[in-house]
């Protein structure tokens, strides 16, 4: 059983306007996210990427096919049970940070776990240990406004890691951050995916980025070609 | 109760703009409805207390089935009865030199005013040196300060009274009488019906047996049991409750009472929606926020528990603060009143202004549930808006 499981993708978007055909941007595509290894999805922009990783996080439904995450079929599962496995076992990052504004970064960070029900005692230890880890232990109750690009993105890393999930999506993590910060992201994100034992499923158009990572697919004409397989 | 849900419920709140003014709304709405419920409580229930005090008793006891008025043992109800007093009241017109007025004499005896009707009236009586200067052979008489200002006369002057006779066998005549004290209740509308003569001249001046009756001030707690009281009275007596001698006016209050509770329930219900309204707009502005939380695991529910209880978090609060705003400057309604109508405000003369406060709590307690329960209502119906939002679409729209 693998963390994500990708089966036959199929992904076509209506036309904005009559007369106009559907567009298809994947096809018939098949993807396996390995437990413990990290699997990079690059390709041209527009070529799917986003749209790839938000199917395989239960973000959006692909037009024909199957996901599964945990073994378990997205199409399944009502807003609330796809919602507890999205919390549970998937772990998101964005190229836009995406942190709530008004929580401080301890509090980012604990959010995916008091959603879950967790205790907050139990919640705030992790997050503290997490943060550490990350070199943010003086910002923790600093607002996202008041925190660098590169400390933002690092404590949505911490965030994705919270409730230890088997597998983390990043869709261009380290796209808005510039040269050093994004090699120290990168480092951080693969060192924490590989100390943590998670599986990690990145899309990036950055192909020294992708390149790090255990297995690079190439995302064109709506396909997936294997590039580069730790196997 | 998820504390993330409480956590973000509770930023919300603490963050200014939208919900403070729907916090601000509510309390405002909530202020002047609680403030108008008291006042048209206390109002209501001042001048029924004028009228059973000053006018017509808890209860009449007349002449009926040949039971004589004079074998009437107050002593014998001492748990029910506060005071008995004989009356007989029969209706004049009052002349001066400059005016003319309609009023209702009644004829009492010295015990009449007791405490509890003192507690309702104010008397301003002659000074020795006045009636040494008015010796004369006139009745006395007690008029109100309405009456006196309308007329135009003061203490020692002299009114005449054209008795308007209650018996064929008698005719209209004028007799003279002299103004000994002049009265004030609060409520000049009462005050200047009334006028007060010694009984036994009033009998004179009224046939006795139809104009005589006992007025009956009943005890605490049997003011709300009269009907009990009537039945220990026993048959004998033709015996008729305040209300019953006051139809119109007691129609008046009740009708006014529930036409203002209404009308109250009805703005509390615009209020209600409102926040519904609130709700949506919350939403709307929180876009981002619900993006974020629903790509965290956060589910539909959740989204809503939170929106939900910002928005009825905030209802309630401005409903307390309305509420404590509306009993503060209500139990202040006496000064604030006198004060206005010090002022010049001329209209506020022909009110009660000087009533005991009397908090409806039964009545804040129902507009205040109604608050809620439509409040509730509508946010949830308003927000059952959010399932249809995916996170993908607010991925796109970010």
């Amino acid at each position: 059983m693998h963390p994500i499981e990708l089966q036959c993708i199929t992904k076509r978007f209506k036309a904005a306007e009559k007369g106009e055909e559907e567009i298809t941007i994947l096809q018939d595509l098949s993807l396996n996210v390995i437990q413990g290894q990290s699997t990079a999805i690059i390709g041209r922009s527009g070529s799917g990427k986003s749209t790839l990783l938000h199917i395989a996080g239960g973000l959006d439904s692909p037009s024909e096919g199957k996901v599964f995450c945990s073994g378990i079929d997205f199409a399944t599962l009502d807003d609330r049970k796809r919602s507890e496995l999205r919390n549970l076992h998937i772990g998101f990052i964005f190229q836009a940070n995406l942190l709530l504004e008004d929580f401080t970064a301890l509090e980012n960070v604990m959010a995916p776990a008091l959603i879950s029900g967790k205790k907050a005692k139990d919640c705030r230890e992790r997050a503290v240990s997490l943060l550490r880890r990350l070199g943010l232990e003086d910002r923790m109750n600093h607002v996202p406004g008041k925190l660098s690009g590169g400390e933002k993105q690092r404590v949505a890393i911490c965030r994705a890691l919270m409730n230890e999930p088997e597998v983390i999506l990043a869709d261009e993590p380290t796209g808005a951050l510039d040269e050093e910060n994004a090699t120290d992201v990168e480092n951080l994100l693969l060192d924490l995916v590989k100390e943590e034992g998670r599986s990690l499923l990145l899309v990036t158009h950055n192909q020294e980025f992708a390149f790090k990572c255990d297995n690079v697919y190439l995302l064109k004409n709506r396909t997936l070609n294997l590039e580069k397989s730790l196997s | 109760m998820n504390s993330f849900v409480f956590r973000w419920s509770s930023k919300r709140i603490r963050k200014r703009g939208r919900l403070t003014s729907c916090l601000i709304l509510i309390a405002l709405v909530m202020a002047p409805l609680v403030c108008a419920l008291i006042f048209s409580d206390s109002m209501m229930e001042g001048i029924t207390s004028k009228y059973i005090y000053l006018s017509d008793g808890h209860l009449q006891l007349s002449y009926n089935y040949g039971k004589e008025l004079e074998d009437f043992d107050v002593s014998r109800y001492p748990d029910m009865l506060y005071s008995a007093d004989e009356v007989t009241t029969g209706y004049a017109l009052m002349y001066s030199a400059t005016g003319t007025s309609n009023v209702m004499v009644k004829g009492t005896d010295k015990d009449y005013f007791n405490d509890k009707r003192l507690d309702q009236i104010t008397f301003m009586v002659a000074s020795e040196s006045d009636n040494a200067s008015t010796t004369s052979n006139l009745k006395g008489i007690t008029i109100s300060r309405a009456t006196a200002k309308k007329l135009q006369v003061s203490i020692g002057d002299r009114v005449a009274l054209m008795i308007v006779p209650d018996n064929p066998d008698k005719v209209l005549r004028p007799v003279l009488c002299r103004i000994d004290s002049i009265f004030y209740s609060g409520y000049d509308q009462l005050d200047s019906l009334l006028c007060f003569v010694d009984i036994d001249y009033a009998k004179t001046l009224y046939s006795e047996k139809s104009s005589t009756s006992i007025e009956l001030l009943v005890k605490g707690d049997y003011m709300e049991k009269l009907d009990d009281v009537i039945a220990a009275l026993g048959d004998g007596y033709g015996i008729s409750k305040w209300n019953e001698y006051n139809v119109a006016v007691y129609e008046n209050f009740v009708t006014s009472r529930q036409m203002i509770f209404i009308i109250l329930l009805l703005v509390v219900v615009v209020a209600a929606f409102y926040t519904a309204s609130v709700a949506q707009q919350m939403v709307q502005d929180d876009m981002t926020d619900i993006a974020i939380a629903k790509l965290i695991g956060s589910s539909d529910t959740l989204v809503k528990k939170s929106a939900f209880l910002s928005v009825y978090a905030v209802t309630v609060i401005g409903m307390l603060i309305g509420i404590a705003l509306g009993l503060l400057i209500g139990c202040n309604l006496g000064p604030i009143l006198t004060g206005l109508s010090d002022l010049g405000l001329q209209s506020l003369s022909f009110y009660l202004l000087d009533f005991d406060i009397n908090v409806p709590w039964l009545s804040i307690l129902i507009i205040s549930l109604c608050l809620l329960a439509i409040s509730y209502v509508a946010i949830w119906l308003s927000l059952a808006k959010t399932r249809r939002i995916s996170p993908i679409q607010l991925f796109t729209s970010l």
